[in-house]
This record gives C-alpha cells, sequence and structure tokens, in this order.
C-alpha cells in the first residue's frame, strides 16, 4: 500500500490518498467487505496517515465535529459505526443519490479498501459533539419530536438517536439539515441503497413538519433551510460571436509519449483588460469578465444578486458563470492559482472557489471552479465561495453545444471546432495507454485522434442532465459510472503541491517544463454522472473518448 | 335457452348419468396435461429459458432463496411472483404475466430489464401471500412480541407492517425486503450492458 503525502488540502480534499480503482477490479469485495479490524490492529504507518487524511474529509466539504457548525448539508463523519460509514461511502459510487452523495463519487474510487475502512475506524472512534441548544430543548418542537421518535423511531435508533446497535445509524447530534434532507430522501425512494428501504414506511409515515421536530429532538438546533434560488440554466442563451475554444495554458510535458496536452497547442490563453482595469475580456470565448473577483464570501443566492447588481464599464448585464465558462479561464499550466494573475485579479491561493451555474441533482448541489487547481466540483449552498461574474454582447453564454451527427460514428461541434468519436470502445485504461489508444486509433477513416484535453472533455457535458451528463442523441450509452480520461495533467504534482509552490508559468525553469520524470502527478478526468472534474493517479482504470480538430 | 334445460329434464336419469361421466372424463383428459403444463411453465428452468431473465435467474442462484443456503432449500420463481391465494387468481396472474413476458421477450424484442423501473414497482409483483406461505411463523410471532414489554425492532415493525401491509404498499414485504432473492441485480446488468457495447465495438461496427 502507498501511503501519498500530496494531501494539498484543496477544497473537496481533492488529493487525498490516490491508490487503487475499486469497482473496476474487485466489485463483489467492495461492496461486501466487512470490516473485522479495530483501530488498534491498523498499521501504525496507517493510523498516521488516516490521521492526516481525515483532514481531506474536512477541508472543504465536511465539517469537524468540535467546531460546531449548524450551516451545512453534509453529515458529521464522527460516531458513526465503521460498518456503516463504510457501506453508505461505498455506495456513494453512482449508486446512493440522496442529498449530495454524488459528490462522493471520486472518494470512492481513489482510495482503496485499506484506507477505506482505515477512514471509517477513525472516524468511528471519534465523539460527535453533543451541544443542544437550550431554547431548542424548551421549544413546542423538541417535545413533539421527542413523542413521535420515541413512538416509531426509538426502538431502532435507541435513546434519542444513541444507537448502539450498528444495524441501525446513530444520528443523535447529526447535522439538522442532513437530518431532515435524508427523511425527505426516504420518504421520495431517492434513497434506496443498503438498508434504506427499512426506512422508507417510518419516513413516510410523517410529513416535513413532523421531521422538523424529530431533527430539533435528535440535534438539539432547528432546522434551517440551505439557501435556494432560481439561478439562470443556460439552457437556449446562444454562444459568443467569434468563440473560439481555448487551449488549457498546459505547457509542461510530462510524458515521452505523443500526445498529452501541450503537445497540442492551438488557441493559448489571451485577454484584453479595459482601459479602466475593471474588465476582462476573453480573446478566444468572447466572454466578458469581471476582473476582481467578490472579495467577500458568499452562498449562490447572494453571488446572484452580486453579479445583478453589478455595473462595470458601463455594462449591466453581469451573471454569475455557468460551468463551462469558469472552467475556460483556467489555467491548467498553473497552479494556486491556475489562472492568469495579471488578467484576473484576487486569486487567494489557497481555496478561490468561484460559485457557477446551473445547480446539479440536488436543488443544493451547486457546483464551482476550485482555482488551486482548476477543478470543477459540487459544494453545498450553505457554504460560502467568491463570485466573479460574467457578460456577453447578446445575452450569450458557452454553454450550449452545436452537434452534429455526421452519420459515419463522429460527431462535429460547430462551436468548438472539434470532432468527436461517437462510439467509445468500453474498454477502462490506464492514462498512458488512453493516450497511446487514441494516437494509434483508426476510426471512422481518420487515424488523427488523440485524447481530449480537460477543457474540451468537459466542452460536451451537457450540465443541464444528469446520469449521464451528455446529450445521448449524440453520444449513446455513455458510462455515467467511472470517469473519462483527459490527456491534462495536475500541474503541481505531488512534489510542487506545497510550499514553496511552483513559480508562476512564465517564470518556470526548463527543468519545470520538462517533468517526464516525475511519475505520480495526477491526471484530469471527468465524470459524466454529473460533470465534475477531477484529478487521478495515472493507473486509474477510466473510459476513453477521442478527438480530433474537426477541419 | 328454455329449450335447452327442457331437452336436459326430458332425458332419463340413466343417459344424464352416462353423459356426465363422458363430460368428466373429457374434462379429466384436457385437464390433466393442461396441469402438467402449467406445472412445467412453472418452473425455475422454464423462467430462467428467456434471455431477458438470465441476470435475474444468476443473481437468484447466489441468493438464500436460489440455494446458497445451509440446507441447499431452492425456492420457486412462482412462490414469491405468484399469489397463493385462489385458484383463479393464481391462474389470472399466471396468464398475465406469461403472456407479458412472452410478449417482451419475443414480439417487443426486449434485450435488458429496466430495473430502476421495475425495482419501483417491485410491491407489484412480488406477492406477500408467496412469503407467507413459507414464513408462516412471523405474523403470530411478531403480533404475539409487539404485545410483550420489550419486543425486537423485527417484531415490532413486522407488526406495524400486518396491520396496514393489504391497505399500504409501503408495508408490503418486498418494500423494505429489496433484491433478498436477486442481490446485486442491478450491477450484474450494467456489467452486462458494457460487456455487450464492449463486444459491439469490438466486432468492428465502426
Amino acid at each position: 500500500m502507498t501511503v501519498k503525502t500530496n494531501t494539498l488540502g484543496l477544497v473537496g480534499g481533492l488529493s487525498l490518498l490516490m491508490a487503487g480503482a475499486a469497482w473496476a477490479e474487485e466489485p463483489v469485495d467492495f461492496y461486501s467487505y466487512k470490516i473485522t479490524k479495530t483501530w488498534d490492529d491498523v498499521d501504525p504507518k496507517i493510523q498516521a496517515a488516516t490521521r492526516v487524511n481525515s483532514f481531506g474529509c474536512y477541508a472543504g466539504c465536511h465539517r469537524p465535529s468540535l467546531e460546531g457548525v449548524t450551516d451545512t448539508v453534509l453529515p458529521l463523519l464522527e460516531g458513526y459505526d465503521a460498518q456503516y460509514m463504510f457501506d453508505q461511502w461505498v455506495d456513494t459510487d453512482n449508486r446512493r443519490k440522496s442529498g449530495m452523495s454524488s459528490e462522493m463519487k471520486l472518494f470512492v474510487y481513489n482510495n482503496t479498501i485499506e484506507e477505506m475502512e482505515a477512514i471509517a475506524l477513525y472516524f468511528a472512534g471519534q465523539d460527535r459533539k453533543w451541544d443542544p441548544k437550550p431554547e431548542v430543548v424548551a421549544s413546542d418542537s423538541y417535545a413533539r419530536g421527542q413523542a413521535i421518535y420515541d413512538k416509531d423511531c426509538k426502538i431502532c435508533h435507541g435513546d434519542q438517536g444513541a444507537s448502539e446497535d450498528p444495524r441501525y445509524p446513530h444520528i443523535k447530534g447529526q447535522m439538522p439539515a442532513y437530518l431532515f434532507g435524508q427523511m425527505v430522501a426516504y420518504a421520495d425512494y431517492s434513497r434506496n441503497t443498503r438498508d434504506a428501504a427499512k426506512m422508507v414506511p417510518f419516513a413516510r409515515m410523517y410529513d416535513e413538519d413532523d421531521y422538523k421536530d424529530i431533527v430539533a429532538y435528535l440535534s438539539g438546533m432547528f432546522y434551517k433551510e440551505a439557501p435556494k434560488g432560481e439561478y439562470i440554466t443556460g439552457i437556449g442563451m446562444p454562444a459568443p460571436k467569434g468563440f473560439k475554444m481555448p487551449d488549457s495554458g498546459q505547457i509542461q510535458n510530462f510524458t515521452d509519449d505523443f500526445g498529452e496536452d501541450s503537445d497540442y497547442i492551438k488557441n493559448p490563453l489571451s485577454y484584453t483588460v479595459s482601459e479602466s482595469g475593471l474588465t476582462t475580456l476573453d480573446n478566444n470565448t468572447q466572454l466578458m469578465w469581471e476582473r476582481d473577483s467578490s472579495r467577500f464570501w458568499v452562498d449562490p443566492v447572494e453571488a446572484r444578486d452580486y453579479c445583478e447588481a453589478l455595473e462595470l464599464d458601463g455594462y449591466t448585464d453581469w451573471r454569475v458563470p455557468l460551468v463551462k465558462e469558469a472552467a475556460s479561464i483556467a489555467d491548467l499550466g498553473d497552479f494556486r492559482p491556475a489562472a492568469d494573475t495579471e488578467a484576473f485579479l484576487n486569486m487567494p491561493r489557497g481555496s478561490s472557489g468561484i460559485w457557477i451555474f446551473p445547480v446539479s441533482d440536488h436543488p443544493d448541489h451547486a457546483w464551482h471552479v476550485g482555482f488551486p487547481d482548476g477543478h470543477t466540483m459540487g459544494q453545498h449552498s450553505a457554504s460560502t465561495k467568491l463570485v466573479r461574474c460574467v457578460r456577453a454582447d447578446g445575452g450569450a453564454a458557452y454553454h450550449n453545444n452545436d452537434f452534429a451527427d455526421n452519420g459515419d460514428g463522429t460527431v462535429s461541434d460547430r462551436l468548438t471546432g472539434l470532432l468527436w468519436q461517437q462510439n467509445i470502445d468500453y474498454v477502462r485504461r490506464n492514462w498512458d495507454d488512453a493516450l497511446n489508444h487514441c494516437q494509434n486509433l483508426d476510426y471512422a477513416g481518420r487515424t488523427d485522434w488523440r485524447s481530449p484535453n480537460l477543457k474540451e472533455l468537459m466542452s460536451i457535458v451537457n450540465y443541464n442532465k444528469q446520469a449521464p451528463s451528455i446529450d445521448e442523441t449524440f453520444f449513446p450509452n455513455t458510462p455515467a459510472e467511472l470517469f473519462f480520461w483527459s490527456n491534462s495533467t495536475h500541474v503541481a504534482g505531488p512534489v510542487h503541491g506545497f510550499r514553496p509552490l511552483l513559480d508562476r508559468k512564465k517564470d518556470q525553469s526548463e527543468e519545470l517544463m520538462d517533468r517526464r520524470g516525475v511519475h505520480d502527478s495526477q491526471k484530469w478526468m471527468v465524470d459524466f454522472q454529473l460533470g465534475g472534474a477531477y484529478g487521478a493517479i495515472r493507473e486509474f482504470q477510466a473510459w476513453t473518448r477521442c478527438v480530433t480538430y474537426d477541419d | 335457452m328454455k329449450n335447452t334445460f327442457a331437452s336436459i329434464r326430458a332425458l332419463s336419469w340413466p343417459a344424464l348419468i352416462i353423459v356426465a361421466i363422458i363430460f368428466g372424463a373429457v374434462g379429466l383428459a384436457l385437464a390433466l396435461p393442461a396441469s402438467q403444463t402449467l406445472r412445467s411453465l412453472s418452473k425455475n428452468e422454464y423462467c430462467a429459458s428467456c434471455h431477458t431473465m438470465e441476470p435475474v435467474a444468476e443473481t437468484f442462484a447466489h441468493s438464500s432463496h436460489g440455494g446458497n443456503n445451509d440446507s441447499g432449500f431452492v425456492a420457486d420463481c412462482v412462490s414469491c411472483h405468484i399469489p397463493k391465494s385462489n385458484v383463479v387468481e393464481e391462474l389470472w396472474v399466471k396468464g398475465t404475466s406469461g403472456a407479458r413476458h412472452l410478449w417482451g421477450e419475443y414480439v417487443t424484442g426486449i434485450t435488458e430489464l429496466d430495473y430502476d423501473r421495475l425495482h419501483d414497482m417491485r410491491t407489484e409483483y412480488v406477492y406477500d401471500s408467496g412469503c407467507l406461505s413459507c414464513h408462516k411463523d412471523i405474523e403470530p410471532r411478531a403480533i404475539a412480541a409487539a404485545k410483550q414489554s420489550d419486543p425486537s425492532p423485527a417484531d415490532w415493525t413486522h407488526a406495524i407492517a400486518f396491520e396496514k401491509k393489504d391497505t399500504d404498499s409501503d408495508w408490503a414485504c418486498s418494500s423494505c425486503h429489496i433484491d433478498i432473492a436477486h442481490p446485486g441485480l442491478k450491477w450484474n446488468l450494467i456489467d452486462r450492458k458494457y460487456d455487450a457495447l464492449r463486444e459491439a465495438a469490438a466486432g468492428g461496427n465502426n
């Protein structure tokens, strides 16, 4: 077992330990794995790594119980039975879809069974804080909740949710919005994995007002709805006139094999800052950006309102960017921030995520692009991020494709000028094999195929649908399971993930430009369950869809 | 009609008895092979003979109901999927579900089951009466235990279920006990789908 030390502490613990593809190898073992160890049986080295990696869980999404945060829709991880936690975690691989579960998919594949077991055992040994608010305990809601709980819940979940039976989760002190959301998910049948079916009839005996009472009793806190709003969807918005697909910005070499990102330079990143210095025009996409991001942290509703009220350089039609738009200004050749710092100001080096729309498979699941490295992930809408507004003439947006099925197994996108392999071969490969597969592919009478870079691969995602998040008219049978490879590399890698940070791209030495000897830099991939963009080790087994320029 | 009855009444008793014996013999002669046929159409091998049912049969074989138990007992498909109520309902369900399956397999050419859709409607084709014809002790035990001071969660929940199941499909046996006879069916279907697509792609369709 390899214990990785490149925990970058990114949003969502993006660079958690990476060692194995789970479902790809041993499906039965993985989903029916029984934990027989205790924490004390775990190898001391793995114990130490697990303590570090628990902070990956905390880095952006789950809050530590001790912190006492209440405004989250995500569960506290402490205090569950280890087997229960392990089973629920495994199921977030495209199985358990209630609440924000879909966002956990990456972290199932990024860990070995042993690593997941150690993390489950670690959190099982941590106490969940119980700090009920006096005004809640004194409330009628709490009393009503107790009456319902004692009548229909207690027999399984124990006194006030403090279950000691591993078959029934310990729910005392869990986050109110999480408890509420899960009861809703049982009642509408969307939580349906493992033993969930046994909860369904009980959840359906009560309504949402009852859930609020039960939540008050179990958490000692009042349920508070995460911010929800009407956001733009991008549907029907025309593309900007003169749109060109920008390069990823990656110019560094990571392999001797031809076919990686830096081997295809077409439209280098190019920006024009306005005279006032307040706005930045992307010369490729023709999108106009707020040059400075907001200097305060906002939830998605506040982000929307901020852009609507914005007036810069005489323009008033500012809005929150759509997913592909924000991803299009990422510079995958740079790191912390992965963006041009002349064109875009106020890119704090740590966690400069900006909100993007539309929301994903759950109203509380809002996207962001994280500019430490350029990842696209979901985060719950009760959290806060920065906002950087965008606009384009004629209400245009980079969101909708202009596909044409050429009838020969290829699909043209007249927006991006790319020609796509329509029918993939459904073979899972590591990153290097994916590069070579496309280079050697003889398909639809062409041999000039290559693996797409991250921005190209994201360009065919349809963020208005899920599982798969792609237009199936043009790309039928696209797997929502697992991920698809891009030819782009996570530029920082394990060596440069911590301080001292990489030099800025323009100042990088020849040695930093030529990193063919660095083996364990993560490679970027895209998930077509929702459309996220993440890094994984190059040995990961993912799907491949090849692309070429349509000319 | 009146005339028919009148002419029957006009027959002598011996003649009526002879007619009854003839009808009875013909009826029996027809019924025996029919019940033989019905029985053979109810065997697991027959159910599994359709291509679409392969993943169902495969996952069944791994389940406790499919022989993966200490005694080697194997339940019949029809034990769960045909009601154990009265001959009329049983034949009706057998006939309609059989016809529907044959239609799907041979006429509309279904090649794979839509797990998500079918899973959501499972209480419509898993019959509580089937479950209870074997698991006879669950109901009396649950009802007795629920009256005691410290019932187990299972007995307590079953007691609620028996009270509600006839009027509320959320409390049917298969509402809670999912996939017990077909563990991993959804993922078996997904694996098969990609295996088939991989084979088709390797066949050089493009």
